[in-house]
């Protein structure tokens, strides 16, 4: 059984079928960039189950798992040019990677500190916990990038929670009003926590949405990361060229729970997610590649191992560097401190042991 | 020049328009109307419907899309029609512009300006005469002014437009029409943080701000006549953050505060600036600080709002409380 | 060997029930290995390992309770300093928070039971506390029964006329100044049948106070000299018309401070501060000077603030409120506080030379005697020069005599030389 519903006469765009044939036309990506974007899924899977790992030893803040979604979380920033921006929640974490943000910068913020050397030439926005509010930032910096005459493109995403807010909808009448060369996208895993998708919304699709906004609208197999990065790619290219905002809906399924907080079994039947994990996206990828002799098991296994030391060492980093000062707040409140500012930080800096 | 404060803040931005080619106006209604109140009058045919825009209505995506263009690089000005609106588009103005450079641990910054009129006294309906300031004295990152004059209307807009992080501008409504002032028609700028005095004076302090400072001058007059006293009315221009030094020292020459405002009580800009004679000057108190201020009940109807506001009386009663012995 | 203690698996855990052990002690273990399932009210959770290694003991066995924090297993990891995995770090690096503060909190109050609160406002009790004033003895002049200042002024008025016995003094002005242990004696009155006794209150309990924490903390010593005033008089001369134009009284305190303030700039360790506790010199980065001042209950010293921003001028203006207000007793407390450096004339009663006391926390002060004309020798020969005598005394915890001789030494050459001001003026 699946959650997913679909709109009778539009189906999702497809290019591997769940045992990684090819079903539609393959996307124009040498094999190296095949190989980089099977190495990004995997590099997002090991982070995200090391988080966990981490949360539950005391040692990581609340996370929300990727498992399942590195396709849609990987192909939504694939395409995108290093000027292009991308805003995003806290479900597309290997997104940022893809972007070039450095894997422990990430990590040391789920010490439950903010990294103080973020790289802002990354164009990525910090992690968005204010549920749909990003949507909007994507289309001001698409607005702003139609304005200034510059060739980029914003990419925002949300979740299938997030279609509710009214900022999301908001978002899409400012992108059609401006033709403002923003995708915007809706990354349907199935549920907003432990609500259903078919409560989320009456209607049977996300994509169509677009309709009512007039802006054209995309659904794809989230668990295919051809497909995925194939429409993201053409949206972005229409996009860049003038043509304007697309919303593309990427259909995928949530399978570890909605954040280390949350006990998924409470409210889902497991059947269904056995069912998804059939449809896996790492899984359906690899049988493509190894059956292009693009990837044999033994590389697989060796991608695995390194992507696994290469998270463990991210860690290893980010725990080394400093913690963030008790009194560092007050430097990013604004630009300069009031008087009033510096007394509060003074304050605060007595009741510091500044010897531990 | 003569200017009204609508003519004073056009000129503002038709100067801000000019000379920084990243500025860009948005809002409701403020291109070919030119504002509900005029206050972007010809600024769209002067300058071009890619920098003076019309958005549709939508608070919250006004200042979210005003968000992603300051990041990226644009100073946007974007206007709320009416401060009570303000509510609708909380979320992005308080948990994403005035956090952004928080969040990103300064990465990226939001240097946004939200202009937006508000103030009672002048028979509009709901929502519309509602004073909001007390609930921004909790947000922090985000700074407030509510300019008085024309002059200072102008000075203040060159200096929120020059910040680097969100300013949100309150206009009142009131005062957009109702006096002319000597205005320079070039290019100035008025220090935001920093309160002015108005009026000297030795026996009492009155702290105000927008509308509420011709009250507090015609209350200070009536006082110089029936009884001599020598009252000191200071203008706080930037509720937030407050002047405290001008607060403090003001209080420890005369030892005796009013603050006057049209926003509720609770909470407000009085019961700061009182914590902050407190904290500063108590041991220069002579008598309690006395709040002059709307009641703690909502804006009432046109019919009856002439009741809730501050007047020259209620700031005098208020006067001839603080000078008892 | 390393310990693992049940973690806060979030949300404001307390405590959770241990479900099942999936390891036993002797067991070799991966890294992330899951371990063992335990059950919060929210959910049954699995933890996986945290390091590589060999089980040695599990501490809390299933189905028993465990609280968030309590030891779970114990692990032997084959580098125990360094772990082969990641090992946790200590607490997530946060810093060690006292709950106390470093300064002391205010003196609490204690109110007698059963007693009424006098009425007064907070300048009231301000002022009755400096005077030194029992508010409860004070009547009321008003029918609500608040205390004015009025009220206390009154009081106050009728309680100065100590009974005989004390100091007689013969300048005019009374005699206390910084301390100044001077050659003048009070001279004794005739003898008395008995003692009176007189308790230090007000501002006099305060001085003493100062006094006692200045000379117990700093070791001073004192650097005597003296200056040719000569083009110091000249110049005073030529600008005291000029001054009286603009409505200001001007002595020669303003222009010894404004020749003050290069030296401070050059000599930054007399515009500092010692941080006893820390143990830290404290450049102060402002120069507020204090300048000692006679009022009739004691030595206050009223502070010119951001002295190095004011012209002539205003020194000279500003100095002639602050005294005046430090006579009447009207300053507030930043004026009277916040100085860096003081200076102390004590030319002003006629004294010539001492020992000033250092004004604690600052780390020098400088007396300056009255200028008047003195047989000095130059070139062998003994002629009258207008000289004003000088004494420094400086906290020699952080300025050695050295030093204190190179500042006097550059004051002189200033004092001497004012023209040579014009070199810095912007």
């Amino acid at each position: 059984m699946t959650i997913q519903q679909v709109e009778p006469g539009l189906v999702p765009y497809q290019v591997l079928d769940i045992e990684g044939n090819l079903v539609g036309e393959l996307p124009d990506l040498s094999p190296e960039r095949m190989l980089s974007l099977y190495r990004f899924m995997q590099l997002g899977r090991a982070f995200s189950n090391k988080i966990i790992a981490l949360q539950r030893q005391g040692r990581a803040t609340t996370f929300g798992s990727l498992a399942g979604q590195e396709a849609t979380a990987v192909g939504v920033a694939a395409p995108l040019q290093p000027q292009d921006w991308l805003t995003t929640s806290y479900r597309e974490i290997a997104s940022l990677f893809v972007k070039g943000v450095p894997v422990p910068t990430v990590a040391y913020s789920f010490r439950g500190f903010t990294p103080e050397n973020w790289p802002s030439e990354t164009h990525c926005l910090p992690v968005q916990i204010v549920i749909a509010t990003q949507m909007l930032h994507a289309v001001g910096l698409a607005m702003a990038a139609k304005i200034a005459g510059d060739p980029v493109v914003a990419v925002g995403v949300c979740g299938d929670g997030a279609t509710s807010e009214g900022d999301f909808n908001e978002a899409l009448n400012f992108a059609g009003v401006y033709q403002a060369p923003a995708v915007l996208v809706v990354q349907n895993n199935g549920w907003a926590i432990s609500v259903p998708r078919h409560k989320q919304s009456a209607a049977q699709t996300f994509a169509t949405r677009g309709a009512g906004f007039g802006v054209p609208f995309e659904l794809v197999d989230g668990n295919d990361i051809l497909a995925v990065y194939d429409s993201m790619h053409k949206a972005v290219e229409r996009a860049r060229s003038g043509q304007g905002p697309t919303l593309v809906e990427t259909l995928t399924y949530r399978i570890g729970a909605h954040t280390t907080a949350d006990d998924p079994t409470r409210y889902r039947d497991p059947a269904e997610v056995e069912a998804w994990r059939a449809k896996d996206p790492i899984a359906r990828f690899q049988k493509f590649l190894t059956r292009r002799n693009l990837l044999t098991e033994e590389h697989a296994q060796q991608i695995v191992a390194e992507v696994e030391e290469e998270v463990n060492e991210a860690v290893r980093i980010a725990e080394a560097m400093p913690s963030m000062a008790p009194d560092s707040f007050f430097d990013y409140t604004t630009a300069n401190l009031t008087p009033r500012l510096q007394a509060q930080r003074a304050d605060l800096l007595r009741y510091v042991d500044r010897k531990s | 020049m003569q200017m009204t404060m609508i003519e004073a803040l056009n000129s503002a931005l038709a100067l801000e328009l000019e000379r920084d080619q990243r500025i860009v106006l948005l809002g409701q209604d403020i291109g070919p109307n030119g504002g509900v109140f005029r206050v972007t009058e010809h600024l769209q045919r002067k300058f071009g419907e890619e920098r003076v825009f019309d958005t549709p209505l939508s608070e919250s995506a006004i200042i979210g899309s005003s968000i992603g263009m300051a990041i990226y690089g644009l100073r946007p000005i974007a206007e709320i029609q009416f401060a009570g609106f303000l509510f609708v588009c909380m979320n992005q103005l308080v948990s994403q512009a005035a956090r952004i450079r928080y969040r990103s641990a300064g990465a990226y910054t939001c240097p946004l300006v939200v202009r937006a009129p508000y103030g009672g006294g002048v028979r509009t309906p709901e929502m519309h005469p509602d004073s909001l300031e007390g609930v921004f004295l909790q947000t922090p990152g985000l700074k407030v002014v509510i300019p008085s004059n024309p002059y200072d209307a102008k000075g203040l807009l060159a200096s929120a437009v020059d910040d680097p992080d969100p300013v949100l501008f309150l206009e009142n409504i009131k005062l957009y029409r109702s006096f002319r002032q000597e205005t320079p028609e070039e290019y100035y700028s008025v220090p935001l943080g920093k309160a002015k005095t108005v009026q000297e004076g030795t026996d009492a302090s009155i702290f105000a701000y927008g509308a509420m400072v011709n009250v507090a001058l015609e209350a200070a007059k009536q006082a110089q006549q029936e009884a001599g006293t020598s009252v000191e009315v200071i203008d706080l221009r930037t509720v937030w953050p407050l002047d405290e030094e001008a607060i403090a020292s003001s209080v420890e020459k005369t030892g005796r505060a009013i603050v006057v405002h049209e926003a509720p009580r609770a909470g407000g800009i009085g019961a700061e600036v009182t914590a902050i004679i407190n904290e500063h000057c108590l041991y220069s108190l002579l008598k309690p600080v006395e709040r002059v201020t709307g009641y703690d009940a909502p804006y009432p109807v046109p019919g009856l709002e002439d009741y809730y506001l501050p007047t020259p009386a209620k700031v005098l009663t208020a006067l001839r409380q603080v000078m008892e012995p | 060997m390393q310990e693992f203690k049940l973690p806060d698996l979030g949300e404001g855990m307390q405590e959770a029930e241990v479900v099942q052990w999936l390891i036993k002690p002797g067991d070799t273990i991966k890294l992330d290995q899951t371990m063992v399932q335990v059950e919060t009210d929210k959910a049954i959770v699995e933890i996986p390992s945290p390091v590589a290694g060999r089980v040695t003991e599990i501490r809390v066995q299933d189905g028993q309770v465990a609280k968030v924090g309590e030891i779970l297993v114990i692990f032997e990891t084959p580098d125990a300093a360094n772990g082969g995995g990641s090992t946790p770090a200590k607490n997530s690096g946060s810093a060690v928070v006292t709950t106390e503060a470093v300064h002391t909190p205010s003196p609490a109050v204690q109110n007698p039971p059963a007693k009424q609160r006098v009425l007064a406002a907070p300048a009231v009790r301000k002022l009755a506390f400096e005077l030194g004033v029992d508010l409860e003895q004070v009547t009321s002049s008003q029918p609500n029964g608040r205390v004015t200042i009025d009220d206390v002024r009154a009081y106050a008025g009728k309680a100065t006329h100590p009974a005989a016995g004390v100091a007689a003094e013969e300048a005019e002005q009374p005699m206390p100044q910084s301390g100044l242990a001077s050659a003048q004696k009070p001279e004794q009155a005739v003898a008395l049948a008995q003692d009176e006794r007189q308790p230090l209150t007000g501002l006099r309990k305060r001085i003493a106070e100062h006094m006692e924490r200045s000379w117990r903390i700093i070791p001073h010593a004192t650097a005597f000299d003296e200056v040719d005033g000569e083009a110091l008089a000249a110049l005073r001369e030529a600008l005291k018309p000029v001054a009286e134009k603009q409505g200001v009284r001007l002595t020669y305190i303003p222009l010894l401070i404004k020749l003050l303030i290069p030296l401070l700039k050059e000599f930054p360790i007399f515009n500092a501060s010692l941080d006893d506790e820390r143990r830290e010199i404290v450049y102060k980065r402002s120069y507020h000077v204090g300048v000692a001042t006679a009022s009739p209950e004691g030595l206050l010293v009223p502070v010119l603030r951001n002295a190095d921003r004011l012209t002539l001028l205003e020194i000279a203006s500003k100095l002639e409120r602050l005294v005046e207000g430090a006579r009447k007793r009207t300053l507030s407390l930043p004026e009277l506080s916040g100085s860096t450096f003081t200076l102390n004339n004590v030319g002003s009663f006629g004294g010539s030379s001492g020992t000033p006391i250092i004004n604690h926390p600052e780390v020098a002060i400088l007396a300056v005697g009255k200028l008047q004309d003195k047989a000095v020798v130059q070139h062998g020969a003994v002629i009258v020069r207008p000289i004003m005598p000088l004494a420094l005394s400086f906290d020699h915890r952080v300025i050695d005599g050295a030093m204190a001789g190179a500042f006097l030494a550059r004051f002189k050459e200033l004092v001497e030389n004012p023209q040579q001001l014009m070199l810095d003026m912007v």
